[in-house]
């Protein structure tokens, strides 16, 4: 009898010490779970900021301006040294407006950043309370010596 | 228990031990995905390369031409082995009004894969940006 207990208990031992080995493999196996879910955040910045440079700004008078891509308008105005005029922001907010909301409909927030003549132009709401991760794709804009940043935020 | 003693009663704890951690490990991979209850036998990036391939989907920076879409049949369309069917949405980015559906409804009893991409969009020699999505079943 007192046989029979010292194997149960041993065996009992050993099986804890499996389940133990064994809760730690599961929860390594499941914790790049969340390195997927971040990578595609980054790959949704990533992709909809190229969409919304690459696409054309609203402006429909006919002209060469009309067909002018965001990212082509945007290093245009960085080659004029004074600050972009009313006119010039409402074209730009019409441009990024719909890609900001296009993302919010998708359940994030996110915001987007001009940096041109040293200053920072913020289009949408910009997000900070910590809680949520941020997911910046940042773009450099350049010609003839000129420099324009931006960058698209998403908090998640 | 008597005949057995401590050892038996141990080895029964131990059996129903086994038992309840072996369903939390199945019900926790579950809830991660790692394991799908459901016939999931769709391959995403086997679909996404085929539409890709007939361009209905965007491929790095390549602008999709709606005119090009629109004279397209969902019936011309060539799906990869597992898929029964697909329905592509297309519209500009924020815009509730599709620009442009090509396919077929989803059954109501079919499990449904959907997955949305950015892409630029030709309109009237226009090039937008916009979204397209696709429902896969």
């Amino acid at each position: 009898m007192i046989s029979r207990d010292k194997k149960g208990m041993a065996v009992l031992m050993d099986a804890m010490l499996f389940l133990v080995v064994l809760s730690v493999l599961s929860a390594f196996l499941l914790m790049p779970g969340n390195d997927v879910s971040s990578e595609r955040t980054n790959e949704t910045a990533r992709t909809f900021h190229s969409v919304m440079l690459a696409g054309e700004i609203p402006y429909n008078d006919g002209s060469a301006l009309s067909q002018t891509s965001l990212e082509m308008y945007l290093i245009m105005i960085s080659q004029d040294a004074s600050f972009p005029s009313s006119f010039t922001l409402e074209i730009i907010g019409g441009a990024v407006n719909d890609t900001l909301l296009e993302i919010k409909n998708m359940g994030m927030k996110a915001w987007w950043v001009l940096t041109v003549g040293g200053e920072d132009l913020i289009f949408g709401t910009p997000y900070g309370d910590g809680s949520l991760s941020l997911y910046t794709d940042l773009r450099t804009l350049s010609t003839e010596g000129t420099v324009v940043t931006c960058s698209l935020t998403i908090a998640d | 228990m008597g005949n057995e003693g401590v050892g038996g009663f141990l080895e029964s704890i131990l059996g129903v031990m086994v038992v309840i951690t072996a369903s939390s490990v199945f019900l926790v991979m579950l809830s991660a995905g790692s394991v799908h209850l459901i016939d999931d036998q769709i391959d995403r990036s086997e679909l996404l390369d085929s539409l890709k391939m007939q361009e209905l989907w965007p491929k790095d920076d390549q602008v999709l031409d709606m005119g090009y879409i629109q004279a397209k049949s969902a019936d011309e369309m060539l799906l990869p082995e597992g898929v029964h069917g697909v329905l592509l949405t297309y519209r500009l980015m924020g815009a509730n009004d599709t620009l442009l559906i090509l396919g077929h409804q989803p059954p109501s009893d079919r499990d449904v894969v959907a997955q949305r991409s950015p892409a630029l969009l030709m309109v009237a020699g226009h090039s937008l940006s916009g979204v397209v999505e696709v429902q896969t079943w």
